[in-house]
């Protein structure tokens, strides 16, 4: 068994020599007559580093410069039976572990990881731009607490498209479709832009504070269940012909859900949303669906890491309600850096729902929309989801759902996902990273 | 929207789903238009079925003959909500 492992050797002019070199801005590793003990494989590559003597506490700043070190460490290798077979020392030379380390996950209170440029980057935008894929003619539905344009216009140097008139405001809402607080829906719209410049915006502010029941901290169901019998009034020409056609397709994003299984009625009752697909919310979904409206939901902030504090640290079965149907795409988040954050919640999903949640993975935790302060990332699988409704926009410009309804869109996006840990479905990441331009050469449009 | 109106599910013939109305739904059922949630209204959830869902009290639901009463399902959960904002 071969373990790394850290060697606190004794001064020597070779070692002088690799650190000096190293200080220089010239490393040159380990010299090839630097004597080490037997039986030790040196890392070469990796350059002596004087760590002064072996005395503990502090010690004087000129104790550690290379020539004055009476140490080194280097970086070696151990081959032994077991891990509790290295020894302490070898030869005078002192053995510690090199351990793994690893960046901390990307959770809360982190700091925005990259930009809406290098999300835009991660995503080869301009790729789908070169091939018309900008979300021309394709409605995106924002279901959360209503969209600001000014805001959009300040961040995005041009008003985007929006359709006040197929919006809609809850009972008791006040405001207009598009003139609402800079809050959670501004920066969903805003993600939603940075695939699909030109989708056009409709507002279905379901979770503004003035909603029913509402308040700056969400809503009720049944307000969802209205904006959703709109935005099916709206888009399926089987119920209202004149509906919908000048669009070629309706995207409908939501990046909410529900936090904790106390909020809903207790397991085994009938009427219960967390595992039911015979809940009225959840049929209508699945009628829009199967209308070939494409449905994102975010997959929820549950994540084992660093779960928020609404979850009550339920990090299991979290993925619940419409954001567990088999007809919706379901997101789970992760950094520019492509690294899971903390927070997404993980799969598989609730019993008696589609086990494989989330589907995919999209990008979150970047400086974007600034909507909740300067400096402060678009965060929370809430950003994900409309990362990803923007790819499904952008698709939608020249794949018709008649031709390529949700399910086979959702499938074409899953099968050329990135996969980031093995292969298939993991709870992670579901099938992998969104890739719309692998998605759009798989459907020949690119 | 919470209160004491619960959430259920009906089913209507074709006549009255053509276009349900808080009254209408409310003359076919024999109950006031009072009783109904009407901000929440007569909700189409497979209109080509004839479900449709709304709010009305428990109370008035068990008052609806046998009959009426099994085109109903529920009541079902009205969970609250809430954005996946940043985590707190």
């Amino acid at each position: 068994m071969r373990i790394p492992v850290i060697l606190s050797i004794p001064s020597q002019e070779p070692l002088q020599e690799s650190a000096l070199s190293a200080q220089a801005g010239a490393p040159r590793g380990i010299l090839p007559e630097t004597r080490v003990p037997y039986g030790i494989e040196v890392d070469t590559s990796f350059s002596a580093v004087p760590i002064g003597t072996r005395q503990r506490g502090a010690q004087a700043l000129e104790s550690v410069t290379p020539q004055a070190s009476e140490r080194f460490a280097i970086r070696a290798f151990a081959d032994v039976e077991a891990p509790e077979a290295v020894p302490e020392s070898v030869e005078g030379a002192d053995v510690f572990a090199d351990p793994k380390i690893d960046h901390f996950l990307t959770c809360g209170g982190s700091a925005p990881v990259g930009d809406s440029t290098a999300v835009a980057t991660k995503l080869n935008v301009a790729a789908l731009g070169n091939a018309g894929l900008d979300g021309s003619d394709v409605a995106v539905a924002i279901v959360d607490t209503g969209i600001n344009l000014n805001r959009l216009r300040a961040k995005l140097g041009v008003i985007p498209r929006f359709d006040a008139a197929n919006s809609w405001m809850p009972d008791g809402v006040t405001g207009s479709p598009g003139q609402m607080p800079v809050d959670h829906g501004t920066m969903c719209a805003y993600d939603v832009l940075i695939a699909a410049p030109k989708a056009t915006l409709l507002d279905f502010p379901v979770l503004s504070g003035g909603a029913p029941g509402g308040s700056a901290m969400g809503g009720f169901l049944s307000v969802a269940i209205a904006g959703f019998a709109k935005l099916l009034t709206f888009w399926a020409v089987a119920f209202a012909p004149s509906g919908a056609n000048r669009y070629k397709a309706l995207v409908i994003n939501n990046s909410w859900g529900m936090f904790h299984p106390s909020w809903d009625f207790p397991p085994g009752h009938p009427g219960r949303y967390s595992d039911n697909p015979d809940h009225p919310f959840n049929k209508l979904v699945q009628l829009l669906a199967g209308s070939n409206a494409d449905i994102l939901f975010a997959a929820g902030n549950c994540g084992s890491e660093c779960p928020d504090g609404r979850c009550q640290n339920v990090v299991a079965d979290t993925i619940v309600g419409a954001n567990a149907l088999p007809e919706v795409l379901t997101l789970a988040g992760c950094d520019t850096g492509d690294r899971r954050v903390g927070y997404s919640s993980q799969g598989p999903a609730i019993a008696g729902m589609a086990a494989n949640k989330p589907d995919l993975t999209a990008y979150t935790h970047f400086l974007g929309s600034e909507a909740f302060g300067s400096g402060s990332p678009d965060s929370g699988t809430s950003t994900a989801c409309p990362v990803a409704a923007g790819c499904v926009a952008a698709l939608r410009t020249q794949v018709p759902p008649a031709a390529t309804p949700p399910s086979a869109l959702n499938g074409q996006l899953t099968l050329t996902a990135r996969q980031v840990v093995g292969t298939g479905w993991n709870g992670d990441y579901g099938f992998g990273i969104i890739d719309p331009v692998a998605a759009g050469q798989s459907l020949g449009v690119i | 929207m919470p209160g004491d109106k619960v959430l259920v599910t009906v089913r209507l013939p074709g006549e009255i789903a053509e276009d349900a109305t808080p009254e209408s739904v409310a003359a076919f059922l024999g109950i006031a238009v009072s009783e109904m949630n009407v901000a929440f209204g007569v909700v189409p959830i497979d209109p080509g079925n004839g479900l449709f869902s709304l709010m009305i009290p428990m109370e008035s639901l068990e008052s609806l003959s046998q009959d009426m009463r099994a085109r109903f399902e529920g009541p079902f959960a009205n969970p609250k909500i809430a954005p996946f904002r940043p985590p707190e």
